[in-house]
């Protein structure tokens, strides 16, 4: 990878990095920290990483990067999810991010990063595999799991 | 379909994973049993909306090799180089104004700087101002400035100081002086800073020393005076007009410290130093 093919990265994927650290972290300061190490690592192996592999490669680091940083706080702060906090059901889109946010931290930490993956970023299967280092039956077992407890928990707000 | 197949192809379509057969089985299952929709739709909320974020110090990411530094650095280098070369050219058109004279008048040109002796101590500022024309006690083909070192004479109080002192040049300082003047040495050839340290240079009256199997002409002249235009003056000579701007560049420098040169050599009230630039 180039300089330029670097930089490119920087403007391409350092948003979507970041969004995918700070969303499953909540920590403002902790995700820039990580992404900064992420890109670090990057240009200094930039000549092994081709640009093609260059996202997945970025969001590998962050992804065990962010397993390590969980280990060493693993008593964070949670604060669980209480429908009936809610007097009626949600409307507007802000309430609807909101819960849905509520909703995601209630899963355990792979699950979320896994439909992270999947949802903010699009990756495949097989693509969430090789970042995160599970085999592909793995992933599909974790990510059928969290829909299904995601579902369970919305279902509470969203009443049809 | 089983519940079981409904909900793998449910969330496999979520994850946008199903192929095309898939797809067309699902919603054909669907379009057959709209009493599922609700359900589908509860699926459907378990994607995750759109959401942005911006990271916020992108510059701190970007990265330059040394390749391109060193090109910038190169180009900033070449900017101040060439900036430099323009105030030098200022700067010497200013204290050397050659081309403001006639062409059919010899060309002598002449410049003083005024230091101040007792108010230095007091403010760093320097007056100068600038005369031309010609000088008949020196050849009238020849380039030089003079730099006069004089008690302060403000705007206010243009009254000047007269001198009242007779000042012999010993022969060491004279060997010294040219010494330094030695051809190859050409970047000193100006030693203001260095004849700050010679303590025991007494100007004598038309005193003159010309080394004339070098490129550096050197007088030292000294004539009792009864005012500031006929203080003791030390002359400098260069042949080439290169040398000479060099030691006008020279006197640039070291004309801070004119005050201490002029109290530690002539313990005098007047110094003129001219620097003379010969046509040949």
């Amino acid at each position: 990878m180039t300089e330029k093919e670097y930089n490119d990265c920087v403007d391409l994927y350092a948003d979507r990095l970041y969004r995918f650290v700070v969303k499953n972290l909540g920590q403002e300061e902790t995700a820039r920290d990580l992404v900064q190490v992420s890109f670090e690592r990057l240009w200094q192996h930039r000549k092994e990483v081709a640009f093609a592999k260059a996202k997945s490669y970025l969001f590998t680091i962050a992804y065990h990067a962010m397993i390590d940083h969980l280990r060493v706080n693993r008593f964070r702060h949670h604060v669980p999810l209480h429908p009936e906090a809610f007097v009626q059901q949600p409307r507007t889109e802000w309430e609807v991010k909101h819960i849905v946010e509520k909703a995601l931290n209630e899963l355990d930490q792979t699950q979320k990063m896994l439909i992270m993956l999947k949802d903010y970023e699009g990756y495949r299967y097989e693509e969430i595999a090789q970042i995160t280092g599970l085999s592909l039956a793995q992933v599909k077992v974790y990510l059928h799991r969290a829909r299904k407890s995601l579902k369970q928990v919305l279902e509470k707000y969203f009443v049809s | 379909m089983n519940s079981e197949r409904l909900e793998e192809l449910m969330i496999r379509a979520l994850d946008d994973e199903l192929s095309k057969e898939e797809w067309k089985e699902l919603q054909a299952y669907l379009a057959a049993h709209p009493e599922l929709q609700a359900e589908w739709e509860k699926w459907q909320l378990t994607r995750l909306p759109a959401e942005t974020c911006t990271y916020p110090d992108k510059q701190q990411l970007y990265r330059h090799s040394r390749k391109r530094m060193k090109y910038l650095y190169g180009m900033a280098a070449a900017a101040c180089i060439a900036g430099l070369w323009i105030l030098g050219k200022m700067f010497m058109s200013a204290i050397h104004p050659v081309s403001n004279w006639a062409v059919d008048q010899p060309q002598v040109s002449t410049s003083a700087i005024f230091i101040p002796k007792e108010e230095k101590q007091k403010s760093d500022v320097i007056s100068s101002t600038t005369r031309a024309g010609i000088d008949s006690f020196h050849h009238p083909h020849t380039y030089h400035s003079v730099v006069s070192h004089q008690p302060i004479v403000s705007k206010t109080s243009a009254k000047q100081q007269s001198l009242s002192i007779h000042d012999t040049v010993s022969q060491e300082t004279i060997m010294q002086t040219i010494n330094i003047a030695q051809t190859g040495n050409e970047a000193d050839v100006l030693p203001l800073d260095r004849l700050a340290a010679i303590t025991d240079l007494h100007a004598k009256a038309d005193t003159s020393m010309v080394i004339n199997n070098h490129k550096i002409q050197i007088h030292i002249n000294s004539t009792p005076a009864s005012n500031a235009a006929d203080a003791p003056v030390l002359l400098l000579s260069a042949r080439s007009p290169r040398t000479f701007n060099r030691i006008i560049l020279a006197v640039a420098r070291t004309v801070d410290n004119a005050h201490k040169i002029q109290e530690s050599l002539f313990a005098s009230d007047h110094i003129r130093i001219e620097l003379q630039q010969e046509n040949h």
